[in-house]
């Protein structure tokens, strides 16, 4: 059986053009995105019910 | 219903659409006042005032739907809270630092047992003191992306910087929070 490896395994009609520099930046967001959700997710405060209603009769 | 079906509801005269508006951002929306503002009392006024803004300019027909509802709202309260330190710095006040925000008061914790409140509350305290030791202008990129959802050209806007400004901010944010975490050897899981 004749393995091919994939690691070098060019695909036809990928554009290299600094499309790994794109992808380097969205990932970089999504896990910047991903890991203040995990920090910051926690501190979140429901201001509750009461400040809700004093806005409600306001209007 | 999504946020901007509620918005076309109370603009066309659906009174508790703005309710549900409202309780759907509330926490987001106090939160991001709150840590910004670093005081109480203020923090509740502001949110009054955000919410009595984000209705007049609704019913003003000031507001253009873009699918982006939160983020103009967080828009809006990030230009109260910046009036807010204006006119304070011309009537040369005291700090809001010395008014401390006890950020724990949830009830969403009353249930938890005692030693789970214990190590909440110091989780969230030491994840408040990372928050506050960044610079200034890289916790305000951190706190507009997190909580309101802002895009980066939106934060450069809103901010006045370049996009590469503001990307650049967030990148030097995450950098020394997880620096900061590393240095305090600090375990942020929370129960």
């Amino acid at each position: 059986m004749v393995k091919i490896s994939t690691l070098y395994h060019r695909v036809d009609g990928f554009d290299e053009s600094g499309s790994i520099l794109q992808v380097t930046d969205t990932l970089d967001q999504v896990l910047g995105d991903n890991f203040l959700h995990d920090l910051l997710g926690p501190l979140e405060v429901d201001p509750g019910d009461k400040l809700v209603n004093a806005i409600l009769e306001q209007i | 219903m999504n946020d901007q079906e509620l918005v076309q509801a109370y603009i066309q005269g659906d009174q508790a659409a703005i309710e549900s508006l409202i309780n759907r951002h509330r926490s987001k929306v106090y939160t991001y006042i709150l840590l910004t503002i670093k005081n109480q009392q203020l923090a509740e006024d502001l949110f009054q005032e955000t919410f009595i803004k984000v209705i007049q300019s609704l019913r003003g027909g000031k507001y253009r739907d873009n699918g982006r509802f939160l983020s103009w709202v967080i828009r809006i309260a990030h230009n109260l809270i910046i009036d807010h330190f204006r006119k304070e710095k011309q009537m040369n006040s005291v700090s809001n630092d010395d008014t401390e925000v006890d950020l724990f008061n949830s009830k969403k914790l009353s249930d938890d047992n005692i030693e789970e409140l214990i190590i909440n509350s110091q989780i969230k305290t030491e994840i408040r003191i990372l928050i506050n030791e960044l610079p200034e202008d890289q916790r305000e990129v951190v706190l507009l992306r997190h909580y309101g959802g802002l895009s980066f050209k939106e934060i450069a806007d809103q901010t006045d910087v370049s996009i590469n400004t503001a990307l650049g901010r967030m990148r030097y944010a995450l950098i020394n929070l997880r620096k900061l975490i590393e240095e305090k050897k600090l375990s942020l899981t929370v129960y």
